[in-house]
């Protein structure tokens, strides 16, 4: 059970104060890029929150779904098309394959639902690789271009900065709401258990497909942003090495919690970087580090910012 | 045509000793083990030390990489299975993924990414018939699924102590209590799961060379194979696994050596549309 | 917090004014350089590319480190940071975002491709000297002023191996085989190109993943259609698979492709018969000469880095040292350099001379080389066409 929603606003004022502050110690350059894929990836996160935090599907596919957003986009900008249409065949095309992966696929047990996923990624990434005409193959896509409505688009890394912090503000507030409503129930109970779910009534199977179409969508328009504020795009950034880390970023921040996955998209996007003089023992680390926060704090790093949370969070 | 077949069952025979490794874990605690093709990687490497860089004679090799893979099998259950006992089945398999990441990475620090070779235990030209190629190498792999298959089978159908590991696969906690000692023969399934992962190792290095990031697509196609045929049954496995290599050899021959690994994911994509338990079904039933 | 935030944003403003100041100070006096002089440096140091991004790493330091110990330029010693790029494009743009903040007079790119691609922007943007071995043919038609390639690149290789092949070996039905990734699919796009015009098309394309470890079908493929040669495009580590299957399969075609064919890392895990009579084109090795000074410098590099040195650890050896001879020329100013480099006439390195053209190609010479059992021999130098 999360605690009332009246305790964590001014927790959240605080933490918003403090990204828009952000900006006005470090300008331009290294650390506000680095925040922007933060954002972006907490975005990610969060879709893969509903679908394995709350509907307790495990799913190694986000990352395909954040690298179609993405390369929709791309395709589409290049090819002319104004950037406001781009969300919107983004979303289409994600919830298409979501509805492909997901159809066959939600009546599926762990193991084989995990090596679907994978399999899902896999393929995708390989008709990325080997579609050079259109998607521009391993060189990727460059050149692309930015976010412009009516002419007007941010400038810089510190505007596309706000515009993210916008986005992800608005991605918590749906996942909330979501969070509180039947929907939301409906997935909880279908984690906890299928069959007393089955039972009270709960259409399990359509809850986990919307589960995987709403985590679809959330990483689709991550993926047409990262587009278009990256400007450039190649499939080494969507592969299933990146699956693994956007499941890890949801672990270790604390799978469930809303603020588990921007901590964990945050710690796990930074991390890496403040910790590359670790060379080759940065990768040894993150996996004792993966396995350290599971087996001692299931709840993620969340549940170990409040103490009250982490009881709650127990007993799920 | 021949040698595709010859090629494509050798490199089958690899996927499904990785698949019988990953299964003997799975039936006895219900653990999809995501690092197999790591223990896979570790097992050749160890051989590579021991007759590479420490000279020794390849027969030696074997043995010295078996009983050290069995000791890893041991640690490795002692650092993921028991303080995982209970959890969910995805958090087993975030942990297994990460402890792969580790192993594979410690790896890299420790013998380099340049890739090695190890000799094979046979010697001698290769059979030449009908327009196919079989090196010696191919037989001994074959020969080696045959018997680890039959050695399997044997073990846990008709020595007591297998008896006693199947009763734990079914029924973890009546097997407690009827006092078979669980522990044990659980500690023994993560022995022999990882000796087998690391007799494909041993097996693969002579022909693919060795070097650490070798495990992951490997590990891979095993668990890909266990899902074909099925979480429960080793007949199923080897199946299973003959059949994916043959499928990949062939599949990039004839359609196209783009998609070859997409092959292995669309064929088992296919068999779950189908079959939801995999092709021969798992003993396991569903928990209420 | 309304204090901190006061004296946060009066830090933050000094900070502005001291660094705009500093760049208008190096601006006004051209000949004297920052000491020590700083040089930034990303390659993949760690993940599946890192095989071959040490190589730039080794090549670069191994300069930076002799010219230290010789007492720098002009009395100022340089300072190299490096960065890892890791395997992911967007970490190689993080990384060279670490770099640009250290404000380096110059940043030295790896060989790979889709990194240099993401980075390119923020480089230019920098207006710093970007000198990269990334051997995509497009990397230099990007139309960044700022960009220089020391290194051969794949346009050149997917001219002159067919060329080599038809015209000099003369085979006309080959097969093709490259690895999927950027450098694989890359050159075989362009080697495919350049056999249309020689009117000898491929009799097979086929490809295989960098992660894959059984060759025998696309062999295979090749052989039953009834090619009189492959042309194979890979890493060292593929490479030896390929033609260790090639052997045991017992199928023999006149093979051409690129410089893995003569590395050293793949030539230590073949047999002589499997080597035997590869042929390779590509940026040129060290190994092959008979010059005690380049085999004594092989050795070194070889003994401090425990991996052999090739085409690329020579490349960016070469580069530094180009740098060094322009910086004692121009100085540290960064358009200084950028116009130095863009004149560059007829540098000797190690191996070869570099020539700056319209694109900011500077390498123009490559080696031709065949495999007699495991040791690779020099044929001779071959020369795009125009040099």
């Amino acid at each position: 059970m999360k605690p009332p929603k009246m305790n964590s606003w001014p927790i959240l004022a605080a933490n918003i104060a403090a990204a828009l502050a952000v900006p006005i110690v470090a300008h331009d350059g290294y650390i506000i890029q680095l925040l922007n894929i933060a954002i972006l990836n907490a975005i990610v996160v969060l879709g893969l929150n509903f679908v394995t935090g709350w509907a307790g599907q495990i799913n190694f596919g986000q990352a395909a779904f954040y690298g179609l957003g993405a390369y929709t986009t791309a395709i589409a900008t290049k090819a002319g098309l104004p950037w406001i249409t781009t969300p919107f065949l983004s979303v289409i095309v994600v919830m298409a394959a979501s509805l492909m992966l997901g159809l066959p696929t939600m009546r599926l047990r762990t193991y084989y639902l995990a090596m679907t996923t994978i399999g899902f990624g896999e393929i995708i990434r390989l008709i990325i690789v080997h579609w050079e005409p259109v998607t521009g193959g391993t060189s990727g896509l460059r050149a692309i271009p930015g976010i412009s409505i009516f002419g007007f688009g941010p400038q810089g890394q510190i505007q596309h900065y706000y515009l993210l912090i916008a986005v992800l503000l608005l991605a918590i507030l749906i996942a909330a709401r979501v969070r509180h409503s039947v929907l939301g129930r409906a997935m909880i109970a279908t984690r906890d258990s299928e069959i007393a779910a089955e039972q009270s009534g709960v259409d399990t199977v359509r809850t986990k497909l919307l589960a995987f179409m709403i985590g679809a969508v959330y990483a689709g328009l991550a993926g047409c942003l990262y587009a278009s504020s990256i400007r450039f795009i190649s499939p080494d950034s969507f592969s299933g090495t990146q699956a693994i880390l956007l499941m890890t970023m949801l672990i270790v921040g604390g799978m469930g919690s809303i603020a588990g996955c921007i901590i964990g998209a945050v710690a796990l996007t930074i991390l890496p970087e403040a910790l590359r003089f670790l060379g080759q023992w940065y990768l040894v680390l993150y996996g004792l580090g993966v396995i350290a926060v599971i087996v001692l704090a299931p709840g993620g790093l969340a549940s170990l910012a409040s103490l009250s949370q982490a009881r709650r969070a127990s007993v799920h | 045509m021949g040698q595709l077949v010859v090629n494509g069952l050798a490199l089958g025979s690899i996927y499904a000793l990785v698949a019988l490794g990953l299964l003997l874990i799975f039936n006895t605690v219900q653990i999809v083990n995501f690092a197999q093709g790591q223990l896979l990687m570790l097992g050749a490497f160890i051989g590579i030390s021991c007759a590479v860089t420490h000279e020794l004679p390849v027969a030696a090799a074997w043995a010295i990489t078996m009983v050290a893979m069995a000791l890893v099998g041991i640690v490795f259950m002692v650092l993921v299975y028991f303080p995982l006992r209970g959890r969910p089945a995805f958090l087993v398999i975030l942990t297994t993924i990460a402890m792969g990441i580790v192993l594979e990475n410690l790896a890299l620090i420790i013998w380099g990414p340049l890739p090695v070779s190890l000799p094979s235990p046979v010697h001698g030209p290769p059979l030449r018939f009908a327009g196919v190629v079989v090196s010696m190498h191919q037989l001994f792999i074959f020969a080696t699924l045959a018997v680890t298959l039959l050695l399997q089978f044997f073990f846990l159908t008709k020595t007591r102590f297998g008896i006693l590991m199947q009763a734990t696969a079914q029924d973890l906690h009546t097997a407690r209590l009827v006092g078979i000692p669980v522990n044990r023969t659980i500690a023994v399934a993560f022995a022999f799961g990882a000796v087998l992962s690391g007799i494909a190792g041993l097996l693969v290095a002579p022909i693919f060379l060795a070097e650490p990031t070798m495990g992951g697509s490997l590990g891979l196609k095993g668990f890909v194979v266990s899902v074909i045929g099925g979480f429960g049954n080793l007949p199923g496995a080897v199946i299973g696994g003959l059949f994916l290599g043959l499928i990949e050899t062939f599949g990039a021959r004839y359609i196209s050596s783009n998609f070859r690994d997409a092959y292995a994911f669309i064929v088992m994509i296919a068999v779950l549309i189908a079959w939801p338990r995999g092709l021969f079904g798992e003993k396991s039933s569903e928990k209420v | 917090m309304s204090c901190r935030f006061l004296k946060t944003s009066i830090i933050g403003a000094t900070a502005i004014c001291l660094s705009v100041g500093f760049a208008h100070g190096s601006k006004a006096d051209a000949a004297s350089c920052p000491s020590p002089i700083p040089l930034g440096l990303t390659t993949a140091l760690t993940g599946n590319t890192a095989l071959l991004g040490t190589q730039a790493r080794n090549g670069v330091e191994f300069a930076v480190d002799e010219i230290n110990a010789a007492g720098g330029i002009g009395g100022n010693k340089l300072a190299l940071t490096t960065e890892d790029t890791g395997a992911s494009s967007t970490d190689a743009l993080n990384a060279m975002n670490r770099i640009l903040e250290g404000k380096p007079v110059v940043v030295f790119g790896s060989m790979i491709s889709p990194h240099v691609f993401a980075q390119t922007e923020v480089v230019t943007k920098s207006e710093t000297p970007f000198l990269v071995g990334a051997t995509n043919a497009k990397v230099t038609a990007q139309g960044s002023k700022w960009l220089f390639r020391t290194h051969v690149h794949d346009g050149q290789l997917a001219d002159l191996i067919p060329e080599y092949l038809v015209k000099s070996l003369g085979k006309t039905r080959p097969g093709i085989m490259a690895v999927a990734d950027d450098y694989g699919l890359g050159a075989s796009r362009g080697i495919q190109a350049s056999l249309a015009k020689l009117k000898a098309p491929p009799v097979a394309v086929t490809s295989y993943a960098p992660s894959d470890k059984d060759m025998s079908a696309q062999l295979l493929e090749i052989k039953d259609k009834d090619a009189d040669s492959l042309i194979l495009f890979g890493r060292p580590a593929d490479v030896t698979l390929v033609l260790k299957q090639m052997n045991d399969l017992g199928i023999k075609l006149t093979t051409i492709g690129n410089a893995s064919i003569v590395a050293q890392t793949t030539l230590n895990n073949l047999s002589a018969a499997e080597a035997d009579g590869g042929y390779a084109i590509g940026g040129m090795i060290p190994q092959t000469l008979s010059d005690p000074k380049i085999l004594d410098w092989s050795k070194r590099v070889q003994e401090k880095y425990k991996v052999p040195a090739d085409n690329f650890t020579v490349s960016y050896y070469d580069t530094v040292y180009m740098l060094k001879s322009i910086i004692e020329k121009v100085g540290c100013d960064k358009s200084a350099i950028r116009d130095a480099l863009a004149a560059t006439r007829d540098w000797k390195g190690m191996l070869i001379s570099y020539q700056a053209d319209a694109q900011g190609d500077l390498a123009h010479t490559l080696g031709i080389y065949r495999n007699k059992g495991k040791t690779p021999e020099l044929a001779g130098p071959i020369k795009e066409s125009g040099y």
